[in-house]
């Protein structure tokens, strides 16, 4: 196995705002290995969404290390699914070629395939403002998706959905990620959706974010089933207590 | 209107659309009569059609000099502009008196107004074509049947009397605004003028001119008239009477010593030099003085004269010979003491 | 549905409009209000009819140039918009200018545009142009700075230059607020032909309204400068018409202003 896809050490970022400066991120090391699924999860407003923004490369660093190839591709979704309104989500999905100045016809191919991939194909001919909340989530993964992206950067993506939509996508994006090799980074403040996803579930402490504890995460087959299972639970509640104790350790 | 006449209508509009809408009727007064002053100086306001210029010399003399103030009269006057519409003003009510051309005088008596000629400055009309002096037009005929831009005030009975005249002319009519720019760019091969004024203004300015007089095609109406409403005249005679003689005094004054009046002129239109005021001066008494003046007084008319006007807007269409009757009593010279 | 939709907006404007013809009517005939002064609908209908002709082809002189000052202006104006929001020291230091411009009377430079254009067409044409042109200027230039951050952040990830983004991403965020400016400049567009054509239109046969009201007052024929005055209207109202038919077939399918 080759060494991971992404790298960040001592990571800090420190912003200037209105009252002075406010450290949002005070000391991140995180590898993301290959074909895994990393997991950050804290509190809302913790920093945890700066860090996956720097090593996106929307934000830089106050000091620490970034290390990534950058031509590995990326692709990225945000809690908004940000599409055009204008655009048929078709259109939509095949953006990210149409900008990379690849054909037209290519581009529609490419967003074909990944509409399918998660379950859009009867709707790609509507525009955005006909979709429930659960399908533009899912038009905006399948444009993250549509370049072959080798690491692929979730910021709450289903943060704005009601659970059983979220249980939902939670599963088809198993489906869709695991075993394509893509390599994953997935912020959320979800526990039920950072033990269903992750291989490696970081969490993380309050403002200044910063590292408390990390879970490896060892079941085999993330389906719907795994839900059932006691083992899951009981690992939901050991994120649990630790996500608690970060949020008592600080005033 | 009488009355009787609203009543009998009012009964009508009730039974048309009932009440309500005659409750929402707003008092929309036609020209209100003026009632007259308990005691004091009689305000008048006067409505020029141009800007301040030796044009209304007279005037400004009887200003100048308490012309108007010894008789009684507080005058203010309103400067015009190309597009200050001062018969209907008039109509209206909205100023006392104003000054007018024949024409406007006559269309709007002819459409039903009520006013009446009672001074006009100039016997002669001053209405003009100018060119420059090295155009190659020597007579007016010559510059009707060329082409190119004339820069004149659209709609006004001369055009017709020329196109009568000498034939429809392929001249092109574009606006005047009152700027001479246009012709000093050379846009326009000719523009409407006022023999005392603009040819004036154009040889202060170093532009050599050549001026034809529309008068001396046959089409020579009284253009410069002071005009009162026909209800003032009858319910205050003497204060017509008063301001006409005012003027007439005024214009002697001004012709005789222009000076003053000129100052005064220059101070409220900036556009005027005292060069330019001395050559508009010096021109003005071919067209304010004549026979008739000698006889009687500046400003007096003659009704031979307004026939001959009043005949040849019917020829050209202006007005309908029907509206003969309501032309009728169209001037007045009024005296002092006459009644 | 088109057709239901369209009587659906028409039907209170219009029994406004009849009704207050009609308190027009009436007021003229009660009041006997001179017709010198104001003359009633039906006698501004019956110079309508009889000057008809000659007010027609002054309506399709005035219509042609307010057409192209209007195109004009839309051009310029989404064309300047969208640079002085791509350029940022131009905005801030044309955009006050272009405030500035807005404030200077028409009529003031009206017949300089007669020495700078040439009369007739060019001349009015621009008068028009130019009273119309800050709407779209300020409804561009509002659309492209108010580009959702999220959007604009999807398509520098995807490495698209401003251009691009422009094209693709800001100005079919803008055209709510364009066709906004667009309707209020169809408006404009025919006063300033108007404007224009007092001071730089042509006279005689070759009048457009603007001539025609011009000459028309001068004779004292009311009822025509009242008829040349409500095609002008109408010609403003038309314009407006197509502005608005033709951003509610672009807009309709994707934002509320259009539904």
């Amino acid at each position: 196995m080759s060494g991971p896809v992404a790298e960040v050490r001592d990571l800090r970022r420190t912003f200037r705002g209105e009252r002075g400066e406010v450290e949002a991120v005070g000391g991140v090391d995180l590898q993301l290995s290959p074909g895994t699924i990393t997991v950050l999860i804290g509190p809302t407003g913790c920093g945890k969404s700066t860090v996956l923004r720097i090593i996106g490369g929307l934000d830089a660093p106050t000091s620490g290390e970034v290390v990534r190839d950058p031509t590995v591709p990326i692709g990225f979704c945000f809690q908004e699914p940000r599409l055009l309104p204008w655009r048929s989500v078709r259109r939509n999905v095949a953006l990210p070629l149409e900008l990379a100045g690849r054909s037209r016809t290519e581009a529609l191919a490419a967003a074909d395939a990944r509409l399918a991939m998660v379950g859009l194909s009867d709707a790609a001919d509507r525009l955005p403002a006909q979709l429930s909340g659960g399908m533009r989530m899912r038009a905006a993964v399948a444009r993250a998706l549509v370049s072959n992206p080798r690491l692929l950067l979730l910021d709450e993506p289903f943060g704005a959905l009601d659970e059983v939509t979220r249980f939902r996508l939670d599963e088809e994006l198993a489906a869709i990620v695991r075993g394509t090799g893509i390599t994953v980074l997935l912020v959320t403040h979800s526990i039920s959706e950072a033990v269903f996803l992750g291989d490696e579930v970081v969490v993380m402490s309050p403002r200044p974010a910063r590292i408390i504890e990390r879970f490896q995460i060892p079941f085999p087959t993330r389906d719907a089933a795994l839900r059932g299972d006691p083992e899951f639970a009981v690992m939901q509640t050991r994120v649990l207590d630790v996500l608690r104790q970060g949020l008592e350790a600080t005033p | 209107m009488s009355n009787s006449v609203i009543l009998a209508r009012l009964h009508a509009l009730i039974l048309l659309v009932g009440a309500v809408a005659v409750s929402a009727v707003p008092v929309a007064c036609g020209p209100a009569g003026d009632a007259a002053p308990a005691s004091g100086p009689r305000p008048l306001r006067v409505q020029l059609n141009w800007f301040p210029e030796p044009e209304f010399g007279g005037l400004y003399a009887a200003a100048l000099d308490g012309g108007f103030e010894r008789r009684g009269l507080d005058v203010t006057l309103l400067p015009g502009g190309a597009d200050v519409p001062g018969p209907q003003l008039l109509a209206a009510g909205k100023v006392d008196a104003a000054i007018v051309a024949g024409s406007q005088l006559v269309t709007l008596r002819a459409s039903g107004g009520r006013i009446v000629a009672v001074h006009a400055s100039f016997q002669k009309a001053p209405r003009a074509i100018v060119v420059r002096r090295e155009s190659p037009f020597s007579t007016l005929e010559e510059l009707w049947a060329s082409e190119g831009a004339f820069m004149v005030g659209d709609g006004l009975p001369y055009l017709k009397w020329l196109d009568r005249r000498f034939g429809p002319s392929p001249l092109v009519r574009v606006p005047y605004t009152g700027s001479l720019a246009p012709f000093l760019a050379d846009e326009v091969v000719a523009m409407q003028a006022f023999a005392t004024a603009e040819p004036v203004q154009l040889e202060a300015d170093g532009v050599a001119t050549r001026m034809f007089l529309v008068a001396d095609t046959g089409f020579d109406p009284y253009d410069v008239v002071l005009a009162v409403r026909e209800e003032m005249l009858q319910k205050e005679p003497e204060v017509v009477a008063k301001l006409v003689e005012a003027v007439s005094e005024g214009w002697d004054a001004y012709l005789a010593n222009p000076g003053p009046v000129n100052d005064r002129i220059a101070e409220l239109n900036p556009d005027f030099t005292p060069r330019t005021l001395e050559l508009a001066v010096a021109a003005l008494p071919a067209f304010v003085r004549s026979e008739t003046t000698d006889e009687h007084r500046i400003g007096w008319m003659t009704a031979d004269r307004w026939n001959t006007f009043v005949d040849q807007l019917i020829e050209l269409g202006e007005i309908d010979a029907s509206a003969r009757g309501r032309i009728e009593g169209l001037f007045v010279n009024p005296v002092v003491g006459s009644r | 549905m088109i057709a239901a939709r369209l009587w659906r907006a028409a039907w209170p404007p219009i029994v406004v409009v009849l009704g207050a013809l009609l308190f027009w009517e009436l007021a003229v005939w009660f009041f006997a209000v001179p017709e010198y002064l104001l003359p009633s609908p039906r006698r501004i209908g019956r110079a309508m009819i009889d000057d008809r002709d000659r007010l027609l082809a002054a309506s399709g002189r005035t219509a042609l140039a307010t057409g192209l000052g209007f195109v004009g202006s839309a051009a310029i104006g989404i064309v300047a918009g969208s640079v002085l929001s791509l350029v940022p020291l131009a905005r801030r230091g044309v955009y006050p200018l272009a405030l500035l411009l807005q404030m200077v009377p028409l009529v003031a430079i009206a017949p300089m545009l007669v020495i700078w254009f040439g009369y007739g067409l060019p001349s009015v044409a621009a008068s028009a142009c130019i009273v119309s042109l800050f709407p779209v200027v300020a409804g561009t230039l509002d659309g492209l700075q108010s580009v959702d951050p999220g959007l604009q952040e999807i398509f520098r990830i995807h490495g698209a230059g401003r251009v691009r983004a422009w094209w693709s991403l800001g100005l079919p965020w803008s055209l709510p607020s364009v066709f906004t400016g667009l309707r209020i400049a169809a408006g404009l567009a025919v006063i300033g032909a108007i404007v224009g054509e007092f001071t730089g239109g042509f006279g005689g046969d070759a009048a457009p309204l603007g001539g025609v009201i011009t000459s028309a007052l001068k004779q004292n024929r009311t009822p025509t400068v009242f008829a040349a005055i409500t095609l002008a209207a109408g010609l403003g109202f038309v314009l407006f018409g197509i502005v608005n038919g033709i951003g509610w077939a672009l807009l309709r399918r994707w934002h509320a202003s259009a539904r």
